[in-house]
């Protein structure tokens, strides 16, 4: 049994939720706490991925990250390799379509913050930065927690964007997911069944632990005790 | 003195108040959504007037050219209900407004506020923990422990049982008369505005209806709503 796909699906997943929690953080704030015009656009914008057949948006992927487009000629010329059929083309495929997994819990913690604790946090001296580091990511934390293990759960069964992509290139960009696909095309049904058995277990085990942790992490109440 | 002068359009009706104050605990009374917490709001910053002027002790926090932020206010602001930051202890919620530096530089003021609040027994203790009465001294230590130039309470009592409020109307009394620091305190209750306030503002719809001094405060409310 060739387990190389599931680390590389792994690896994947870890790289991809770094960079998504670093990048939805400062969006979910925006769009939680900032009003502009056009901010029901950004917000179809970034929840597009959620409802676009991963394949169309593994195809726009595909095409930007080509020697065509400015952004791969630009690529190209800083890293001297291409975006598409490789590692890093991707986590940047799999950032863009497990964005909105990672913005929309984040997003409805912070709006669900209580506005007295940030009004209080803001009359006792804090800059809207200690505000968010002190007060919005604390309260929100249980989003923030289901954004990151959702992200991670969602890139892990990839498939569509992935093959689109990044091909399936063994111990670059074969991930489990279409290592599986490859075996049932082979007829290779037990590998199959035992591959498939394991993403399912993996599955399971991550939502339950999103579930555990929000319970664990669930911010106490602050009601007065009569 | 305390310079209060603003005009706000708000959803329902436009505020429109204008009032001087002293180093004295102020009362603000009057129906639900007649603008009596916007008030408090708009001298903390929160709100930002269409006009007028704010100014504490010859400091000016609003004016055409003026709009200090919040956090440079130095205003202690207690909002309605219980605001203290659930996942950190009573002292880790007092200290919440100080670097770690001036903790330490106030370290004899931090000890004073305990001992004066009756709350050194509360330090490790959580927000959810905690009674009415106990969370209302943990929020007002917290908002004094900054030196405030002026503090706005915004019904502080009542989540307080009755057997507290006593104790914590002595402490508001103590915090105006001995480190001079002026009061305004938003309440329905008559009875607390007549034994707390020196002066009474009655609020309706925005404006100012009625103004009661010192022991003539239990008259109010003169207008009916």
């Amino acid at each position: 049994m060739d387990w190389q796909p599931f680390y590389i699906s792994f690896k994947l997943a870890l790289v991809a939720t770094f960079f998504l929690v670093l990048l939805a953080l400062p969006v979910a704030y925006a769009l939680a706490f900032r009003n502009f015009r056009g901010k029901p656009l950004a917000e179809a914008f970034f929840a597009l991925p959620i409802v676009l057949p991963p394949t169309v948006l593994g195809f726009f992927v595909l095409v930007a990250a080509g020697n065509l487009s400015p952004v791969g000629r630009w690529y190209h010329e800083i890293f001297g390799t291409t975006l598409a059929f490789s590692f890093e083309g991707l986590v940047v495929a799999s950032v863009l379509y497990s964005f909105p997994f990672a913005v929309q819990p984040m997003q409805n913690a912070f709006e669900n913050v209580d506005k007295n604790l940030i009004d209080a946090a803001r009359t006792l001296g804090c800059s809207e930065w200690r505000n968010f580091l002190g007060v919005i990511l604390p309260a929100g934390r249980r989003g923030v927690v289901t954004g990151a293990m959702l992200s991670f759960a969602h890139t892990v069964g990839e498939f569509g964007v992935v093959l689109m992509v990044g091909g399936s290139i063994p111990g670059e960009t074969k991930v489990a997911s279409i290592a599986i696909y490859e075996k049932v095309e082979m007829v290779q049904y037990k590998e199959a069944a035992i591959m498939a058995a394991a993403l399912l277990a993996f599955s399971f085990v991550a939502l339950s632990f999103v579930y555990y942790i929000n319970k664990k992490t669930s911010v106490p109440s602050a009601t007065f005790v009569k | 003195m305390i310079l209060i002068d603003f005009r706000k359009k708000l959803k329902t009706f436009d505020m429109d108040v204008s009032l001087r104050l002293g180093r004295e605990i102020t009362v603000l009374t009057g129906p639900n959504g007649s603008g009596k917490s916007t008030l408090l709001r708009v001298v903390a910053g929160l709100v930002k007037p269409d006009s007028g002027v704010i100014a504490v002790n010859g400091v000016t926090y609003f004016d055409e050219k003026t709009n200090l932020p919040p956090e440079e206010r130095k205003t202690g602001y207690i909002p309605h209900g219980n605001s203290l930051f659930p996942w950190l202890t009573v002292e880790e919620n007092v200290l919440f407004g100080l670097t770690k530096a001036l903790a330490l530089q106030e370290e004899q003021w931090i000890q004073e506020l305990y001992s004066k609040l009756d709350m050194a027994h509360l330090k490790k203790r959580y927000p959810g923990t905690l009674s009415g009465g106990e969370a209302q001294k943990a929020l007002l230590g917290r908002a004094l422990v900054r030196r405030p130039k002026i503090l706005l309470l915004d019904e502080p009592l009542s989540a307080v049982d009755m057997a507290a409020r006593p104790r914590i109307r002595l402490f508001i009394k103590e915090v105006q008369k001995d480190w001079g620091i002026p009061v305004i305190m938003v309440t329905h209750d008559q009875a607390e505005a007549h034994t707390m306030g020196d002066r009474a503002f009655e609020l309706f719809e925005g404006a100012i209806a009625a103004v009661a001094k010192r022991g003539r405060i239990i008259k109010l409310p003169m207008v009916s709503y």
